[in-house]
């Protein structure tokens, strides 16, 4: 039944019998095999961060499989606390870090995986994040090929481009990072996949689960109930009883505040811990370019860039696209994060916007342009992931 | 008559009218651009190697102000500028020091004489020729290789096409557009082979002559294209022309340098006696190449080493394959001269970027497109950790 199911899956009309393959397999493990190598260069012969020197010290970040270790960085020790030693809440929330602003499927989704009733050491976890994250970011690519030509319609070459831009982009890398940005995509994509078929069950369950990936988990839910309304052509007598399904999200996010009240007393925890995290802070709105005021070309001048590319490309989602949900998702993708406090990881953030690598892909036809930005994205990546191993801040 | 004589160039039969901006100049300015915007992040974002890090921390450059020029003078640049702004100068102990007069000199007297106008110029002036110097001759060589490889050996388009493909992404590529005079050889090189193919022994000469000023390997081309002269030859004496004695323009040359050098020093082999200097313990470069590569860090050696074995197997299998042995020559002698000589295994890199039949071979043989664009995606990847390495001042070749 499933072998059935998944050749049916990988059976799309008009497209290459190996699209798999050439599309996603290969480009996947080119790019993995490349920042394998850069990070072993870039490690043993350029100097660290000097503020993360006791790391260096150390030999690793959290692990020492050298491989692995170097998917992993700065908030991978908060999701790994969450699988250790589970949530853990400090006398002063709003002005010490702490792991309560992360939120826990990816997390538990490991433990999960991991969980064997003892205390497993913390290669193996992960070990198996890392499994999880590459496993998610290829499925999520399968998805999104047969989206954009099943259900939406696009030429092969599109698709390909479009997938062939999003493992370039200059910080892919998370994908296959102690991260859940693979997951936050993959639960996005499936929710998007069954709400076209109409499968709102299924979209209910992507969207509780979304919700409880990411705190922007929020905007895939609105996103999908937005596409549930515009497929009932805005009008409340057509709306079913399917629409409740749409439910199932705020109940799995307030369960999840209900455990962080339940472990610290404080019902709104997470935004108490996102503060100390230094997000929403009403600086940021008397002085939204305090980060650009660098001398030099940093990562919150190239996340200005690509803002602007993405708000662009997103107006002209909403504007031009017949499925206005997909221009809703890619606008509140920026605008929340961009609320948040100014630039601060947007790259991370732009990087599941799957609508604007599908019209990217539309809009640069093979020739010199989409050459030219494949090569920038690509170069960028490798130096942005170099400067991740070695633990300078990225995104 | 020039304009026709470029036309003529540019025109080659069989092959898209736009060949120039397509695999020449496209990717010259792509290239470029991205590594001005790698230069601009790295510098500013990880840190700088202690080699640099003093010099750029008190004044913010290297050699000149004007960044997009200063990323790409680094390490040798110093010597090559030292000769421009004070001519060869004798170290005070051959053995002990290392001296400009290990460095050849037409690319610092082109720059000069270019630049030379009765006064002390500042370096940025200089770095400016130069580097505009070592750009044209890279664009010269580059649509030079596209022809010889199209009209004179007779390939298909697409395989000039990957063979540039595959130089622009090669790890140490970015040594063409540096102060550096690796495109000038480049180009004399490209230059001196198409003269050969075509039976212009005068122009081959020249090409020669001014090769082996250029950087100490340049005399390969004079065994190399003699060879070459001697096959189009059927290997007869009795068929050798009065044309053979522009071989010897380059030794001429090469004997005026050394003399100058022996003016300055009062040492006939001046130039030996600084290598000698620059590579101490000559007896130890086996045990030195055994410790870099034991060494348990990857580093530069290390995919040296790999260059090394890619290289040599290509040259061979060109050597044993192709009909035109001269190719073969070059490129085993280039390999093996730029192990043996000073310590193996440095700079290989830089040392390699010139041997094109190795080029032309991988972009034939290279057809299964996965192939090709893993190895382009691999080179690309170690040129821009490379190039971000070579702006912090890190040692790359």
């Amino acid at each position: 039944m499933i072998s059935k199911q998944s050749k049916l899956f990988f059976e799309i009309p008009q497209t290459p019998r190996n699209w798999f393959w050439s599309v996603i397999l290969f480009p996947f493990l080119v790019t993995r095999a490349i920042w394998i190598l850069v990070a072993y260069f870039a490690y043993n012969n350029y100097l660290p961060n000097p503020s993360y020197l006791r790391y260096v010290k150390q030999g690793y970040f959290l692990t020492h499989i050298f491989p692995l270790d170097i998917f992993t960085r700065w908030d991978s020790k908060w999701y790994l606390s969450i699988i250790k030693t589970g949530y853990q809440a400090f006398a002063n929330l709003k002005t010490t870090y702490s792991n309560l602003a992360f939120f826990p499927l990816y997390p538990y989704l490991v433990k999960s995986v991991g969980w064997l009733g003892i205390q497993l050491p913390d290669g193996l976890y992960i070990f198996l994040g890392l499994l999880l994250s590459n496993l998610f970011f290829l499925a999520s690519a399968a998805l999104l090929y047969r989206l954009m030509i099943s259900s939406l319609g696009f030429e092969e070459d599109t698709a390909h481009r479009a997938l062939t831009l999003l493992i370039v982009f200059p910080v892919s890398f998370f994908f296959s990072a102690f991260y859940p940005e693979s997951l936050f995509l993959f639960l996005t994509l499936l929710g998007f996949t069954f709400a076209l078929e109409g499968k709102w069950a299924w979209t209910g369950v992507c969207a509780a689960l979304v919700i409880v990936t990411k705190p922007t988990g929020i905007i895939p839910v609105f996103a999908l109930a937005w596409l549930y309304l515009e497929k009932k052509q805005w009008k409340l007598q057509n709306i079913r009883s399917s629409i409740l399904w749409f439910l199932l999200a705020p109940i799995v996010l307030l369960l999840h505040f209900y455990d962080l009240y339940l472990v610290s007393g404080h019902p709104l925890a997470f935004l108490d811990a996102m503060t100390a995290w230094g997000g929403i802070q009403p600086s940021t709105y008397w002085n939204p370019f305090q980060n650009l005021n660098g001398a030099g070309l940093d990562v919150f001048k190239i996340d200005l860039v690509l803002t602007i590319l993405f708000l662009i490309a997103s107006f002209y989602l909403l504007w031009k696209w017949p499925i206005k949900a997909y221009g809703v998702f890619a606008l509140l993708m920026i605008l929340l994060p961009l609320s948040e406090g100014l630039l601060v990881s947007i790259s991370r953030y732009l990087l599941v916007s799957f609508p604007i690598f599908m019209l990217i892909g539309d809009k640069l036809k093979r020739g010199k342009w989409y050459d030219f930005t494949v090569a920038v994205f690509f170069a960028l990546q490798i130096i942005y992931f170099a400067g991740w191993v070695n633990y300078y801040w990225i995104a | 008559m020039l304009i026709k004589q470029i036309k003529q160039f540019l025109a080659i039969p069989g092959a898209s009218t736009n060949w120039l901006w397509d695999s020449v100049l496209f990717p010259f300015f792509v290239t470029r651009s991205i590594w001005e915007l790698i230069a601009y992040y790295v510098r500013g974002n990880y840190l700088l190697a202690p080699y640099i890090l003093h010099k750029i921390q008190v004044r913010g450059y290297f050699q000149t102000r004007i960044v997009p020029l200063d990323i790409f003078v680094r390490w040798d640049s110093n010597w090559y500028l030292s000769i421009i702004q004070n001519g060869y100068q004798a170290p005070a102990n051959f053995n002990s020091l290392g001296s400009n007069m290990g460095f050849f000199p037409l690319y610092p007297y082109l720059v000069k004489s270019i630049g030379w106008f009765g006064v002390n110029l500042p370096n940025g002036f200089y770095i400016a020729v130069g580097l505009i110097l070592s750009n044209l001759c890279f664009l010269a060589s580059a649509a030079l290789l596209y022809r010889l490889i199209v009209v004179s050996a007779g390939f298909d388009e697409s395989v000039a096409r990957r063979t540039l493909g595959l130089l622009f992404v090669f790890p140490a590529s970015f040594f063409y557009s540096a102060f550096y005079p690796e495109s000038l050889f480049f180009f004399l090189a490209l230059g001196a082979f198409t003269f050969a193919l075509q039976d212009k022994w005068f122009f081959t000469g020249i090409c020669m002559a001014l090769a082996v000023v250029t950087r100490p390997p340049g005399f390969v081309l004079v065994i190399v294209l003699g060879w070459l002269y001697m096959e189009k030859h059927r290997w007869k004496l009795r068929e050798i022309r009065a044309s053979a004695l522009w071989f010897a323009l380059a030794p001429i040359a090469l004997l005026l340098h050394f003399y100058e050098l022996y003016r300055i020093s009062g040492h006939p082999f001046a130039f030996f006696e600084v290598m000698t200097a620059w590579f101490p313990s000559q007896d130890s470069v086996f045990q030195r190449t055994f410790q870099y590569l034991q060494n348990p860090m990857l580093n530069v050696y290390k995919i040296d080493f790999v260059l090394v074995i890619l290289f040599v197997s290509c040259s061979l299998y060109i050597c044993w394959k192709w009909s035109v042995k001269a190719y073969g020559a070059f490129a085993i002698i280039m390999c093996v001269l730029s192990l043996s000589t000073g310590s193996l295994l440095v700079s290989i890199s830089r040392e390699y970027v010139v041997i094109f039949p190795v080029f032309i071979l991988l972009g034939e043989k290279l057809k299964r497109r996965e192939l090709y664009l893993s190895l382009m995606a691999v080179w690309f990847a170690l040129q821009v950790i490379y190039f971000a390495g070579w702006v912090n001042g890190y040692w790359i070749a």
